[in-house]
C-alpha cells in the first residue's frame, strides 16, 4: 500500500520578493538563488515540515507580477494553479509571498489568486529591510482586511520562519479564502457571457477566474491552450468587451482599477510610514548613472579578470607541479613500455592535466561572479545593458538568456521560454551562443599564460580576456540588430526590471555555486577530456614509422644539432606522420590564411563537439612532438618556440601575437560545441535555425580570424 | 604481443567504447527530450 499524499502548497509571488530564500529556509533544500529577474525558471519543489511531523510538499513557482501571463514559464503558474497539469490536482493552498516594502503592488496579485477561489495564506517577507526605512505593518489588521492567515517574515536574516511553518499550518486546517474585490455589474454580466460561451465551445466548465483572464487580457494564449479557437472566442469577446465599455470602464484596465482601488482602502492604517530613500537608491545614483554607469561596469570587469588571473596564479602552479610529480612518478614505472609510457606521461596526463591546471582560474571566475550576483549588482548591469539591447531590437527579456550565456549556451537557450514574443525569442536563442561561455575560457587562459601573459604582462592579460568577452556581444548586437529589423520583424515589447537592494552576498550559497562548477568541470576532466585524450593521443602517436624517424634524426645531426634536439626532430617526424597528422596537414590550407599550422588546424577540428578539447589537443600533440617528456610549463615554451618548417614562412615563430589573437577570436565566434546545436534545434522546433547558426558562427568565426592574422601581421611587419 | 600493445589496445578499446555509449546516451536523452548539456552533466557521465 502506498502512502497518501503530501498536502502540496504553492508558493507564488512577484520577482524578487525572496520567495525562493523563504522556499529554501523552509525546505532546506540547496536552490540557486539569484537576484535578478527570471532566475526561478524551472518549478522545484521540496519536502518541508510544518512541526510535530507534519510534511508537507512545498513546490517553487516561477516568480510574476500578475496572472496575466503570457510567457511559457509564467503559463505554468496559472495551469499549476487551476489544476492544469496533467496527473496534478489543484494545490491544497497557496502561499502568496509579498515583499513588505512595496505591499500595494504585491497584494495585487494576492487579489488575483483571491479570484481563483484557492484556499492561501500571506507571506510579508523583506520585513527587516522595510524596518530599516522605517516602515511599519500592522499584520493583524492586514489579516483581517484580507480575511487570511498573514505572516511578518525576513528570510535573508532567518527571522519568522516558524511564524510562517504556523501560518501554513492554520492554512491547512481552516483553508481560508483570501476576500475578494465586488466586480461592477457590468463586468460581472460580461464574465459570465464569457464563461457561458466558453463552456459552450470547449465543452469544459470554466472557472471564473479563468473567465476574467480570457476577458481582461490581450493575449489569446490562455484561452487558446482551453481549446477555445479564433473563430468562435473572437465574436463572444469582442460582445463582452463591448459590454464592458458601455459601462464606461476600458477592459484591459478594468481590474488593475479595481484590484488596486479595493487594495488602497485595505492598506489604509496597515502600512505605516512612506520608507526613506535607501542606501540602494543612493549607491544607484553612482552606478546607474548614464555615464558613470557604463564606465563602473567596465572598470568591475576588468578588476574581476585581473583579480582572477591574480588569485589563480599560486594553485594553477601547485597543478602544475602535481602533474609534473604524477609524469615524473608514472615513467620509470612503465619502463621497457615506450608506447604505454608516452600513453600516461604525454596523452593522459599532457591531455588531462593540460586541462584541469585552468581549475583554479573557472573556480574564481564563479566565484566572484557569484558574489556580483547575490550582491545585486547583476540586476544594475542588466539595466545599463538594457539601452544597447534595445537599440538593437532585442526584447529587455533577452538580458537574462544572453548573462546566462556567458556561463553556458544551453542553460542561455532554454531561458529564452521566457519571453512571450516567439521571433523575438528566436532571435535571442540566435544571439546567445555568440556569449563567451565558460568553456571558452580555458581556451583563453592558454593563450594568455603561454603568450600574453608571459610576453606583456598581467594587465593585458585581463585586457585581453575582458575584450574576448565583448568580441562575441559586439558580432551578436549587428547580428540580432539584423534579425530583429530586417529578418523576422520584432515588434519592440515594454520590460520590466525590478531593481534589488544591495545586500551583502551569503557565502554559502556563493559557494556551493562554485563548488558545483568545479566539480562540473573535474567530472568533465575524468570522463570526456579523458576518453578524448586517449583516442587524440592514439590518433597522434600511430602508425608508427622508425625509418622515417630514423632519417629526420640524421638530417638534424647532419645539421649539427646535439642529441636532445635530434630525438626531438624523430619525434617531430612521427608525429606528422600519424593519422592526425596526416589529417592536419591536408586540411591545414583551409586555416593557413588564419596563420594556423597543421597542429593548431588539428586542435580546432578536435575542438567541434566540444571547444575546450583544444587544450588537451594541443598538450598532447606538443609532448608528442617533444622527446623530451615536456611537463606542463614546457608546452607554452614548446608552443613559443614552434617554428614553420616549409613555405614562404619557414624558420620564423608560429606563434606570433596576430596568431594568438586570431586564434582566441576564431574560438570566440565559433559554434563548436554539439549540446548547443542540440538545444537550439529543440528550442526552435527543428534544424533550420541550428544549421544557419553554425554556419553564421562558424563562416564569421573564419572571416575574423583571417582578418585580425592579415592585419596583424601587416601592422607589425 | 607484448604487454606494451596489450596495455595501449585495452585503452584505447575502452576510451573509444565510452565515447561511443556517451555518444548512445546522448541520443537517447534527446529522444526522452533532455536537451543536454550542464545541467545535465550526471546525464552525460552516465551516471
Amino acid at each position: 500500500m502506498s502512502a497518501a499524499p503530501l498536502p502540496r502548497i504553492a508558493v507564488v509571488g512577484n520577482p524578487n520578493t525572496g520567495k525562493s530564500t523563504l522556499f529554501n529556509a523552509l525546505t532546506g533544500l540547496r536552490q540557486r538563488v539569484g537576484n535578478y529577474p527570471g532566475v526561478t525558471v524551472a518549478r522545484k519543489s521540496g519536502t518541508c515540515d510544518l512541526g510535530g511531523g507534519r510534511l508537507v510538499e512545498l513546490i517553487d513557482l516561477p516568480g510574476l507580477y500578475s496572472l496575466a501571463a503570457v510567457s511559457p514559464d509564467e503559463r505554468v503558474v496559472i495551469d499549476v494553479l487551476l489544476g492544469r497539469i496533467p496527473g496534478e490536482a489543484p494545490p491544497d493552498l497557496v502561499l502568496v509571498v509579498c515583499d513588505a516594502t512595496n505591499l500595494l503592488r504585491n497584494c495585487f496579485l494576492a487579489a488575483q489568486i483571491a479570484e481563483l477561489g484557492l484556499p492561501a495564506v500571506l507571506a510579508v517577507n523583506q520585513a527587516d529591510v522595510a524596518r530599516e526605512r522605517g516602515i511599519e505593518i500592522d499584520i493583524p489588521l492586514l489579516a483581517g482586511r484580507l480575511g487570511t492567515a498573514v505572516a511578518l517574515v525576513s528570510a535573508w536574516k532567518g527571522e519568522g520562519i516558524a511564524d510562517v511553518r504556523r501560518t501554513l499550518l492554520r492554512g491547512l486546517d481552516q483553508r481560508p479564502v483570501l476576500r475578494r474585490s465586488e466586480w461592477p455589474e457590468a463586468i460581472a454580466a460580461a464574465l459570465a457571457e464569457v464563461a457561458a460561451a466558453a463552456r459552450d465551445a470547449t465543452g469544459r466548465d470554466i472557472p471564473p477566474a479563468l473567465a476574467q483572464r480570457f476577458l481582461f487580457d490581450s493575449a489569446p494564449t490562455l484561452a487558446e491552450s482551453a481549446g477555445w479557437a479564433a473563430p468562435a472566442r473572437e465574436p463572444a469577446l469582442r460582445a463582452a468587451r463591448d459590454r464592458v465599455r458601455r459601462a464606461g470602464l476600458n477592459p484591459p484596465a478594468a481590474e488593475p482599477l479595481i484590484h488596486y482601488a479595493r487594495l488602497r482602502r485595505d492598506l489604509e492604517g496597515v502600512v505605516r510610514g512612506t520608507g526613506r530613500e535607501s542606501r540602494s537608491a543612493a549607491v544607484d545614483r553612482i552606478l546607474l548613472h548614464r555615464v558613470l554607469g557604463p564606465v563602473c561596469f567596465a572598470v568591475f570587469m576588468l578588476g574581476l579578470f585581473w583579480s582572477v588571473f591574480a588569485l589563480a596564479k599560486g594553485p594553477m602552479e601547485w597543478i602544475l607541479a602535481g602533474v609534473d610529480g604524477l609524469k615524473a612518478l608514472a615513467a620509470p614505472s612503465l619502463e621497457g613500455m615506450p608506447m604505454a609510457q608516452s600513453l600516461v606521461t604525454d596523452g593522459i596526463l599532457g591531455g588531462v592535466g593540460a586541462f584541469l591546471v585552468f581549475l583554479p582560474q573557472i573556480a574564481f571566475l564563479f566565484l566572484l561572479v557569484g558574489l556580483l550576483e547575490d550582491s545585486g549588482y547583476m540586476a544594475r548591469a542588466a539595466f545599463i545593458m538594457d539601452r544597447l539591447f534595445g537599440w538593437c531590437g532585442l526584447n529587455g527579456k533577452s538580458f537574462v538568456p544572453l548573462l546566462s550565456g556567458f556561463a553556458c549556451a544551453i542553460p542561455g537557450i532554454l531561458s529564452t521560454r521566457t519571453i512571450e514574443d516567439p521571433k523575438a525569442r528566436l532571435a535571442t536563442a540566435f544571439a546567445v551562443p555568440f556569449m563567451s561561455c565558460s568553456a571558452r575560457f580555458p581556451v583563453y587562459a592558454l593563450m594568455c599564460a603561454a603568450f600574453i601573459g608571459p610576453q606583456h604582462g598581467a594587465l593585458w592579460e585581463s585586457v585581453a580576456m575582458v575584450g574576448m568577452h565583448l568580441v562575441g556581444l559586439l558580432f551578436a548586437v549587428p547580428i540580432a540588430f539584423i534579425l530583429t529589423r530586417v529578418v523576422l520583424r520584432v515588434r519592440p515589447a515594454p520590460f520590466v526590471l525590478e531593481l534589488p537592494r544591495y545586500q551583502l552576498p551569503k557565502v554559502k550559497d556563493v559557494l556551493w555555486r562554485v563548488w558545483q562548477s568545479v566539480w562540473e568541470f573535474i567530472q568533465k576532466a575524468g570522463t570526456i577530456i579523458f576518453a578524448l585524450t586517449i583516442v587524440v593521443w592514439a590518433l597522434s602517436y600511430f602508425p608508427r614509422d622508425e625509418a622515417l624517424a630514423e632519417r629526420a634524426r640524421a638530417v638534424a645531426v647532419a645539421k649539427g644539432a646535439d642529441p636532445a634536439a635530434a630525438d626531438a626532430a624523430a619525434a617531430a617526424a612521427q608525429v606528422e606522420n600519424s593519422w592526425m597528422g596526416r589529417m592536419g596537414k591536408s586540411i591545414q590550407p583551409v586555416f593557413d590564411p588564419a596563420g594556423f599550422d597543421w597542429k593548431l588546424t588539428v586542435g580546432v577540428l578536435a575542438s567541434f563537439p566540444a571547444r575546450e578539447v583544444i587544450v588537451s589537443t594541443l598538450g598532447i600533440t606538443y609532448a608528442l612532438g617533444e622527446e623530451t617528456g615536456a611537463d606542463s610549463e614546457s608546452l607554452y615554451a614548446a608552443m613559443r618556440e614552434a617554428r614553420w618548417t616549409e613555405g614562404p614562412r619557414a624558420g620564423t615563430a608560429i606563434f606570433t601575437l596576430p596568431t594568438v589573437l586570431a586564434l582566441m577570436v576564431f574560438f570566440a565566434l565559433c559554434s563548436q560545441c554539439g549540446s548547443t546545436i542540440v538545444t537550439l534545434a529543440r528550442e526552435t522546433g527543428g534544424w533550420k535555425w541550428a544549421g544557419i547558426s553554425f554556419a553564421t558562427m562558424t563562416t564569421l568565426a573564419w572571416l575574423a580570424a583571417v582578418a585580425v592574422y592579415q592585419v596583424g601581421t601587416a601592422l607589425m611587419s | 604481443m607484448t604487454p606494451d600493445i596489450v596495455i595501449v589496445a585495452a585503452a584505447v578499446g575502452l576510451a573509444a567504447g565510452f565515447l561511443g555509449r556517451l555518444a548512445w546516451r546522448k541520443l537517447a536523452d534527446r529522444r526522452k527530450g533532455c536537451a543536454g548539456g550542464c545541467g545535465c552533466a550526471s546525464k552525460l557521465t552516465g551516471k
